[in-house]
Order: structure tokens, then sequence, then C-alpha cells
């Protein structure tokens, strides 16, 4: 089987995975904004 | 902020230059060909796994000494990133193992251990589901966090314990110097891109956290 599929499958799905991952906190980040970005009392 | 996008550029700049090098300019393998070249994500991922989930068994040992939330926002934040680079190097494994040792899977004591691996950190994100109080859920998540690392040095060692398909931990020292310096510039470019994700995921953490404890009023 040729190599270079192998290859760009899976620094493919390692990049996806990774930014994927970064989309999803986006996500998570805004809707935390909305409601109120406060980080008092995480540390109590 | 200004360290968080200085890290982010830096982690985007990185990786993309480790992986030109590593697929572009570094030769191919005499024996393997061109497919070793996944070795500079597969390697990468697992050790980014490993020290993921040393720091969630540190956390957690210090979350259950003093009872600070901020610990288990790390520890849970660490879990994140170890469940995705468990995941991704179980995925590139597999498709490294399909050319060179003409199978997807098989229940080697490295692949079988692995696999396990992800499965306690994947119960230890589902077990933390099922509390709505923050305290319990750190206290449960913390059992887990510190009992689940004893699956690491499993991982680590199953090489050398068991008769094992998997080759030994590749390393920069144990490969050729051109090749182990390609593999350490993709350890590093790969260890900053994830300690931004981390970083990232811990001020969200810290965020969702002041959300909770500011009660329902807050959340509306």
């Amino acid at each position: 089987m040729n190599h270079t599929l192998f290859l760009i499958a899976g620094y493919g799905i390692c990049w996806i995975g990774i930014v994927a991952y970064f989309s999803h906190l986006r996500k998570r980040e805004r809707h935390a904004t909305g409601k109120n970005w406060s980080c008092e009392g995480a540390d109590e | 902020m200004k360290t968080q996008r200085t890290i982010g550029f830096l982690a985007i700049t990185s990786v993309a230059v480790a992986s030109f090098i590593g697929l572009f300019v570094v030769p191919a393998d005499e024996y393997q060909g061109e497919i070793q070249r996944l070795l500079y994500i597969h390697v990468p991922t697992a050790w980014l796994a490993m020290l993921s989930f040393l720091v969630v068994f540190l956390m957690s040992m210090l979350y259950l000494v003093q009872r600070k939330l901020k610990w288990d926002v790390l520890a849970v934040s660490a879990v994140e990133i170890g469940v995705l680079s468990t995941a991704l190097t179980l995925i590139v494994g597999s498709l490294y193992a399909r050319p060179t040792w003409g199978i997807w899977w098989t229940w080697d004591p490295r692949l079988t251990t692995t696999a396990l691996l992800l499965i306690i950190y994947i119960g230890y994100l589902i077990v933390r589901s099922m509390t709505e109080d923050p305290e319990q859920r750190a206290r449960w998540a913390a059992v887990i966090g510190i009992i689940g690392f004893i699956q690491v040095p499993i991982v680590y060692l199953s090489v050398f314990w068991w008769r094992s398909l998997h080759q030994p931990p590749s390393s920069p020292r144990s490969m050729a110097a051109g090749f182990g310096l390609v593999l350490l510039l993709n350890l590093i470019a790969y260890t900053i891109a994830f300690t931004y994700l981390a970083m990232r995921r811990y001020k969200l953490g810290q965020a969702e956290l002041a959300l909770e404890l500011a009660g329902p009023e807050e959340e509306k």
C-alpha cells in the first residue's frame, strides 16, 4: 500500500484532532464569556 | 493574555517547522521507508500522554492535601490533554502498524495497556460528570487520578516485561543523530502546542468554576 496515504492520514488526523479540540475550547470559552468571564473564587 | 498569544504563535510556528523537516527534509528510513516519518508524531503524542497523566497525579495529590479547587481544575485540564494525546497515539500507531506489521491492531501488551490507559482517563471524565458538587467531584477525580497513574509505568515497561511486537521506546538518544534531532524538534514543538492548549483549558476551567460557585443566578 502507498505509504504517502498513511502519512497524510496520520498527520491529518493528528492536526485535525488538535484543531478540533482547540475549536471546542473556543466554543466553551465564548459560552463562559457570555455568562461571566471572571475567575474569582476559583482558588478557594 | 500576551504570554498566551506568544505561546500560541510559537506553537503553530514550531509545529509547522518541525513537521516540514520531518516530512520533507530528513531522509526516509532505510528499512521502513517513508512510513517511518509517522514516528515524529507518534512518539511526541505518547510522551505528552505520559506527561499529562503525571501532572494529573501530582495535581490530584495536591488537591487531597490542600483541598484547593484550582488543583482539580489543573488536573482535569491535564486529563483532557492526556486523553487527546493517547487517542492520537493509538490512531497514528495503528496507521504506522498497518504497513510495518501488516495489521491495524493486535492485542499486544503495549497496545492493550495503552488502550486501557485511555479507558481509565475517559472513566475519570465520566465520573466527574456524575456529580454537580465541585468538592465531591474533585475528591472522586483525585482518587482516580492517583490510582489511574499506576497504569502509566505499566504502559512504559510493558515492552520490557512481556514479549511484545512493539519496539522498545524510541527517543532522540536511541536513534541516529539526524533522525534523533528531528524527533527532538517534534517533541519540543508538540509539547509547546499542548502546553498552549492546557493553558487555555485551565483558564476556561477557572472561569467555569467561578460561574458554578456563583450559583444558578449567575448562570442564567
